[in-house]
């Protein structure tokens, strides 16, 4: 199975980059795998249910049905997580719809300008508007 | 300090060869490597907003951009033992064509994640593309287009320097380093 920009997964064991910390989240997938294939690995922001600080992207429950609650897209909290902590249920669990994509590119974007993170390099951010502008029709 | 034992663009040639075996492919012709590194200079410009190799300098030949550095690299590596050259014969082609490939275990590399994320991705559009297809890539590519465009009166710019400068930024990675 491939996921694509804008899929929407579901880890039993989702690991943090910066902290190290494991649970079990949905995550919204922001790199295709090609960009990550050979190291096994999926770029993502983690989806909750708290609503964030800022840089969060509204998911509601109506528009995504297997959401208990709305939930949020968290553009601050970029990871490469391990495909190996991937829930063994069918993947993805649903894929952003065109409305979520286009709010959700124009906070990427700004996240990636301001906050601080593993995607704070010219190659990182360059390579994440180049698969969204793809995913976007944009190019 | 520790030498570093590779320069850039001789790393860039050795994960190519690498991804080229990972993506099920015995070898990459000279031709291919030529387009695929120029091609990714031209992407470097445009979404990363810096050269990748600014060392490196492409002249406009008969069939588009090549690279003298290039070409030295690539013997460099083969005399050092890290990458093998296979002479095959191209008969619809008329020429022979100069196949590489990984010589031994692909070395300890410099590239931080983010250029890495970066070449994999380029990399797994444009090596599956046949050498036809990676011309029309180069051609379309700013640079060549301006050479294209001051070639109309019929005279090839054979042996031009290529001009990086008319690689515009995208407009969108613009926008990401803006605080408007």
């Amino acid at each position: 199975m491939s996921f694509f920009v804008g899929d929407i997964l579901f880890f039993k064991e989702y690991q943090f980059t910066d902290t190290g910390q494991i649970k079990a989240h949905f995550a919204l997938v922001l790199l295709p795998e090609t960009a990550t294939k050979y190291s096994g690995s999926v770029l993502c922001c983690v989806i909750t249910s708290k609503i964030p600080k800022g840089w969060g992207l509204l998911l509601s429950k109506a528009a995504y049905k297997f959401f208990d609650c709305d939930s949020y897209a968290c553009f601050n909290r970029k990871d490469l997580v391990s495909k190996s902590g991937l829930d063994e249920s069918p993947q993805p669990k649903g894929t952003l719809n065109r409305t979520d994509r286009d709010r959700g590119f124009k906070i990427l974007k700004k996240s990636l300008y301001v906050v601080n993170d593993l995607a704070s390099d010219p190659y990182f951010r360059g390579i994440i508007i180049y698969h969204w502008k793809k995913a976007l029709g944009l190019k | 300090m520790l030498k570093t034992m590779f320069n850039r663009l001789e790393e860039l040639i050795l994960l190519i060869l690498d991804r080229t075996h990972k993506e099920g492919k015995a070898d990459l012709s000279r031709f291919q490597m030529l387009k695929i590194i120029y091609l990714i200079q031209v992407y470097s410009l445009k979404y990363a907003g810096t050269s990748l190799l600014p060392q490196t300098t492409f002249i406009r030949e008969k069939n588009g951009p090549i690279s003298v550095d290039i070409y030295k690299s690539t013997d460099g590596l083969v005399g050092r033992g890290y990458i093998k050259k296979e002479i095959k014969e191209n008969k619809g082609y008329g020429h022979e064509r100069h196949c590489f490939s990984l010589a031994k275990k692909l070395p300890q590399l410099n590239f931080n994640k983010g250029e890495l994320l970066f070449l994999d991705s380029f990399l797994s559009e444009l090596l599956p593309l046949t050498q036809a297809q990676l011309k029309a890539r180069a051609y379309a590519t700013e640079p060549m287009k301006d050479i294209l465009n001051r070639e109309r009166n019929g005279v090839k710019k054979t042996g031009e320097v290529i001009d990086f400068s008319s690689v515009a930024v995208d407009q969108d990675v613009i926008e990401t380093y803006s605080d408007l």
